[in-house]
């Protein structure tokens, strides 16, 4: 067995399978790409998969204005009407759910249809195939960023299918509540305002355990990583640090996400951890944009059902890309879950995050949900007998910066559905984070009714409240 | 005039030179060394063989004679010299020699009397045919006064054995360098320049950058552009008034503190134009400013304002309303775009003048450093010039050569220092 005594996450936002990665093996029939084939139809119109190769990094924010993500786009998106019926999915109505979105804004119906090249995210693209990439990851649940998000840590979102439906703090047990009991080392590396602080189970513990990015940096070079990491990237824009969002998330840049992935990648490769890290990279939903595999049905985690749409969580979202990367892991593999074997069987989800890090740190057990426990682990994939996959030596990402101008008009933008609910959720919480157990609140309080013109002043709020909680 | 006003304008004499000093002036450390402005005659000559002799000084003819006394006399005044017989060979052929030295360039003595007794009148101008002897005598004043021995002579060289000359008591008067009023309107003028760009530097923009017009006036930065502008206004506006009140001439301005001035006016300028041109940490923090709605200081202040008022509703309301809530998260929401704005404009707040001139985002610089240091040290050369010549300074090309260069330098390496 693969000796890994540090899991490292990266969890981005909203960009489909296809979106990233459709087109990193073309022609491969052992890879679930895109062929070119794919089309939505809109008003008796077909828009088919495309690539805009006139691209510039500078330039790479397409789909622009943000996708519908709440439950009813999704369910749009994937059976072309806002409730979700008993039938399967088709994929049909990506662009359809663009073109009707509300907000102010040109939807024009082929943008959520575009992909990117492997030479427009040479990052990722460059780590899936010198490692591994797993055609087979789905989102936890056809949900908004929180849902999934709660689902990566907790194998669950207690019933919640959009951001404006929880309460704060999220009190189901997650895997770091795990971990700190089994006395397994574990931090959350953020840049802004960590969407994880929302969790019950580490508020005891935050002041310890949460860090700045530059902080996972510092513990790769001195080796001293945790055993779990899990790294946020940046929700908003910062226009004060001259920093676009490196989230992803459309119409941010694809760029800085790479960029933020090649950094992690070099200061592990660099570590005198790299050994014995597993670096897994993957987003939280599909964010609107097209991806052409039907998301298989589920096994619930817990028996909530979503009001008032009365979702049972039996299926699992649209493919999010998903980049398995450790020395253990041999060139160009294409992961899926063994037990599946075509891919049929019981696919990678967020959970699969939970139930490796179980199988590593945990001897399996810890087990949060029904999810993870029927969850693949990514052990299996750790197949080569010595830690010889050692890769490339160093990512070189676009030298693209952002603009003041660019990220001015990021800051100024109505804030999207994450960084609403984030600076809006930094309300519920407390002044300083709480030191024991009688500190805890008794109940979860309901998202406060906070509101937000632009990101600036969303951001603003969202970092000074985390900091105030976090003693920074 | 008594001992008493003479004590007087002579403490008036220290204000205003007390008042140029605070302008950086480092000359008093060469007043030890400069020669004393009042001379010391040499004693009277015998009369000429034709018994001609100064027999008295006027101011003119109306008024007593001022042998021996301080005068109202002063340059571009005029002058009488009264004496016991007319002149044998005309008055053209006499100069006049104050301190046995004569002095050259005046025009022509006119022949007139004084109370029915032969006089010459003489008016003092100051050209540059006299220019040095004029700075010899008037500069590095102590005193608003400077005695001087009058004598006559011919032109170009008479010898001391052909001058005509006067008892001590007959020859000698007081020359005046300067008058209360003259004190009271130069020290009164340099004393509001100073206000005006000084005074209000520590309220007002005045020598401060606005590149962040979300700051109270009072904690921009101070530039060094434009200290070094007012450095240069200030102290040639300060010479040019000492100088007009007791020179009362206003052409005393020379072609070199004309550049000194461009040259001062020119960093500034270009260095606003660096600023401009470029994207600078300043116009980042504005743009993210902007973005929070704080424009200007007074949304800073209507910010801090609405928190009071929504505190102040917050008291007012019972525990159990349900609009606690929503005003908590106005002020919460408040309080993060303050705390937001503090922190981020720290490092644009002034520190200080001479940290604010000598330091960009990242500490010192040398090319900061060598500006206030060049800069005060011809300032200093020119306070003790003017002070010492009673003239504005003269500057040689090498001087000036080192001022251009030093701000070119500054220039240049503020485009890197913006680009930082």
């Amino acid at each position: 067995m693969a000796n890994i005594q540090h899991v490292v996450v990266l969890m981005l936002e909203n960009r489909s399978f296809d979106c990233m990665l459709g087109r990193l093996y073309p022609g491969d029939a052992n890879y679930r790409g895109l062929t070119l084939l794919e089309y939505n139809n809109y008003q008796s119109t077909g828009y088919g998969v495309w690539n805009d190769k006139t691209m510039l990094p500078s330039t790479a924010t397409i789909p622009d204005p943000d996708p519908g993500e709440l439950f009813t786009d999704m369910n749009t998106q994937l059976f072309g009407a806002p409730k979700r019926p008993t039938t399967p999915a088709d994929m049909s109505g990506f662009a359809q759910s663009y073109a009707t979105q509300p907000g102010q804004g040109i939807y024009a119906p082929s943008a959520v249809m575009h992909y990117f090249t492997p030479d427009q995210v040479p990052v990722i693209s460059a780590l899936a195939t010198s490692f591994g990439v797993c055609d087979q990851w789905h989102a936890s649940a056809p949900c908004q960023t929180w849902p999934n998000r709660f689902f990566a840590h907790t194998g669950t979102s207690l019933g919640c299918v959009n951001n404006k439906d929880f309460s704060i703090p999220f009190t189901a047990p997650s895997i770091f509540g795990e971990l700190q009991v089994a006395g397994v080392s574990w931090r959350v590396y953020f840049h802004d305002m960590p969407q994880s602080i929302l969790l019950k189970d580490v508020w005891l513990h935050a002041v310890n355990h949460y860090r700045d990015f530059s902080q996972f940096l510092a513990d790769a070079q001195s080796g001293t990583l945790p055993n779990y990491s899990f790294i946020e990237p940046r929700y908003f824009a910062d226009l004060f640090g001259l920093f676009s969002p490196n989230d992803e998330h459309p119409p941010h840049n694809v760029v800085y996400g790479e960029t933020l992935i090649a950094t992690v990648y070099n200061a592990l490769r660099g570590s005198v951890c790299w050994k014995n890290t597993l670096l897994i990279i993957t987003y939280d939903e599909h964010g609107g944009c097209y991806d052409h595999v039907q998301p298989p049905t589920a096994t619930p985690p817990d028996g909530c059902v979503s009001q008032p749409d009365l979702f049972a969580f039996d299926a699992y979202g649209v493919r999010v890309p998903a980049v398995i990367v450790s020395p253990w892991i041999p060139s160009g593999s294409k992961i899926r879950n063994p037990l599946g074997g075509d891919g049929t069987g019981t696919p990678f989800d967020h959970t699969s995050i939970i139930r490796t890090v179980r199988d590593l740190f945990l001897k399996g057990g810890g087990q949060l949900t029904a999810r993870d426990s029927v969850a693949p682990s990514l052990v299996g994939a750790l197949s080569l007998p010595d830690a010889t996959n050692l890769g490339p030596p160093s990512l070189t990402p676009s030298a693209a910066q952002a603009t003041l101008a660019q990220v001015s008009t990021l800051a100024s933008a109505e804030p999207n559905g994450i960084q609403a609910a984030l600076a809006a959720a930094s309300h519920n919480l407390p002044v300083n984070a709480p030191t024991s157990v009688t500190d805890l609140p008794a109940a979860a309080v309901p998202l406060m009714p906070a509101t937000y013109s632009t990101v600036a002043t969303a951001a603003a709020t969202a970092t000074d409240r985390i900091k105030s909680f976090l003693g920074v | 005039m008594n001992k008493e006003s003479t004590r007087r304008s002579f403490g008036m004499s220290r204000l205003v030179w007390g008042a140029v000093a605070v302008l950086g002036v480092t000359a008093s450390l060469a007043l030890a060394q400069s020669p004393l402005a009042a001379g010391n005659p040499a004693p009277p000559a015998a009369a000429t063989a034709d018994g001609l002799q100064i027999v008295s000084l006027a101011e003119s003819a109306d008024t007593g004679s001022i042998n021996g006394k301080s005068s109202h006399i002063r340059l571009n005044g005029k002058l009488w010299v009264v004496l016991n017989h007319p002149l044998p060979d005309g008055a053209t052929k006499y100069v006049l020699f104050l301190n046995d030295e004569e002095i050259k360039g005046l025009d022509p003595a006119v022949v007139t009397s004084y109370r029915s007794q032969p006089a010459l009148l003489f008016t003092l101008k100051r050209n540059s045919l006299n220019d040095a002897f004029w700075r010899d005598l008037l500069g590095s004043p102590r005193s608003d006064h400077v005695n001087v021995l009058v004598s006559l002579g011919r032109q170009s060289g008479a010898a001391p054995s052909d001058r005509i000359v006067g008892a001590p008591d007959s020859a000698r008067f007081g020359l005046e360098v300067f008058t209360n009023l003259d004190l009271a309107l130069a020290t009164g003028t340099i004393v509001l320049v100073l206000v005006l760009v000084w005074g209000h530097a520590r309220s007002r923009t005045t020598l401060r950058d606005n590149l962040l017009p979300q700051l109270a006036p009072s904690l921009q930065p101070f530039s060094l552009g434009r200290s070094q502008m007012a450095f240069w206004f200030t102290l040639i506006f300060a010479a040019f008034v000492v100088l007009f009140f007791l020179l009362q001439d206003t052409n005393v301005l020379t072609s070199q503190a004309l550049l000194l001035m461009g040259i001062s006016g020119v960093t500034a300028a270009a260095s606003v134009a660096v600023d401009v041109a470029k994207t600078s940490p300043a116009d980042v923090a504005n743009c993210a400013l902007q973005a929070l709605g704080l424009n200007t200081y007074e949304d800073v202040q209507r910010v801090q304002q609405e928190i009071v008022v929504r505190r102040q509703q917050l008291a007012a309301l019972p525990p159990d309303s349900p609009q606690r809530t929503q005003l908590q998260i106005e002020i919460n929401d408040r309080t993060s775009i303050l705390r937001t704005y503090d922190e981020k404009t720290r490092s644009f707040l002034s520190q200080g003048w001479f940290k604010d001139v000598t330091t960009d985002i990242n500490g010192p610089t040398v090319h900061r450093l060598q500006v206030v240091f060049w800069t005060g040290a011809l300032g200093a050369i020119f306070l003790y010039s003017v002070y010492r010549n009673l003239a504005m300074p003269e500057f040689n090309g090498t001087l000036l050569a080192l001022m251009g260069i030093s701000s070119a330098g500054y220039v240049g390496f503020k485009i890197q220092e913006v680009n930082n």
